[in-house]
């Protein structure tokens, strides 16, 4: 019986590798999201997105379980002053590398659903204008 | 000529030598890495009436004696705001073994009062560093002080009602100095390492 059960969990990791490497074209390093007191009810998240293949990809949501919603913002500065503004869809050009860096493109992920600490992971995903989606994982750092 | 005088003439010339170098040094203007140094341009800080982290009431004197980096923000922004205020921090623990980072204070000034209550400031910014200091004020008394060191901010909000809106400010971070007067300037993007060996600079020569 558990012999069976192990069997199954053994072929839906199989398959959800296979599904990830078909749905994840973009090498996604260096994923992280700033750790804030919990007095503050947002969290900003940043990572390098690299594409190799030969198509642009545009990135046209983003989402978590533990967030209630994540935009893509850009942190711009025009006459000495920051302001923030609203990416509807981020595209990924063939062979290029997008970075999501402090002051400039991240994730703005809005009321963190639990305490969230250093060292812990979060899942995100990120969906495609093709349909496709891509699971990460997102460590929170001090 | 008498040994003794030789000695003495000598040790006279080099003592010379020395004070004249100290004081050009002193006298030649300092370059700063990542920032701008006012130098003999700086300027008094006209007073101004904010409260703290604590309630507590927070003017001009409160600068008195100690060099202050200011930055002005809001605790509801996600990325320059906690990317600035943690550079400071980490600059202030590479120097903790020096007497710098303790002629060192930060202050985060909420452009921001109607979210950032005394409370929420005193856990936001004690979160970074447990002797940084977050004050505020009314919008009346916000305008004063950032006017006169030259900081723009807006609140991009429709009606007091709004509760979620975003708010856009300037990025420099003010330097003060121990007699309260604006004495230079860090712009973004910040490093750590410039920050804090430009900083060592100024104070060392102060």
């Amino acid at each position: 019986m558990i012999n069976r059960q192990f069997q199954l969990l053994l072929s839906l990791i199989l398959l959800m590798l296979a599904l990830g490497a078909e749905a994840a074209p973009l090498n996604i390093t260096d994923a992280w999201i700033k750790n804030l007191p919990p007095v503050v009810p947002m969290r900003a998240g940043y990572m390098q997105i690299e594409n190799s293949s030969d198509t642009p990809y545009r990135i046209t949501g983003v989402e978590s379980e533990v967030f209630t919603t994540i935009d893509i913002h850009e942190s711009i500065e025009k006459n000495g002053m920051m302001s923030m503004q609203p990416i509807s869809s981020l595209v990924i050009e063939a062979g290029t590398t997008v970075k999501l860096a402090p002051g400039g493109i991240h994730l703005m992920m809005m009321e963190p659903k639990q305490v969230l600490k250093p060292g812990d992971r979060v899942n995100i995903s990120l969906e495609y204008d093709n349909g496709s989606t891509q699971i990460l994982q997102m460590t929170v750092r001090q | 000529m008498k040994k003794s005088t030789i000695v003495f003439i000598t040790i006279l010339s080099l003592g010379v030598g020395f004070a004249s170098a100290w004081i050009a040094r002193g006298l030649q203007p300092i370059k700063l890495e990542a920032g701008l140094w006012l130098g003999d341009n700086a300027r008094a800080l006209p007073d101004f009436k904010l409260i703290d982290h604590n309630g507590e009431d927070f003017d001009r004197d409160n600068l008195q004696g100690k060099w202050h980096l200011l930055f002005f923000g809001y605790t509801h922004c996600p990325d320059v705001c906690p990317a600035s205020l943690q550079t400071m921090a980490d600059m202030l623990k590479s120097i903790s073994d020096s007497d710098v980072s303790n002629a060192i204070r930060v202050v985060f000034v909420s452009v921001d009062p109607d979210r950032d209550t005394p409370e929420v400031l005193k856990n936001y910014v004690q979160y970074f560093n447990p002797g940084f200091i977050g004050i505020t004020g009314t919008e009346q008394n916000l305008n004063q002080l950032a006017k006169t060191i030259g900081i723009s901010y807006f609140l991009d909000r429709e009606n007091p009602e709004q509760v979620s809106y975003l708010v856009s400010h300037s990025s420099s971070i003010i330097l003060i100095n121990p007699s309260v007067e604006y004495a230079g300037l860090f712009r973004a993007p910040l490093s750590t390492l410039a920050m804090a060996e430009d900083l060592t600079k100024i104070i060392e020569r102060n």
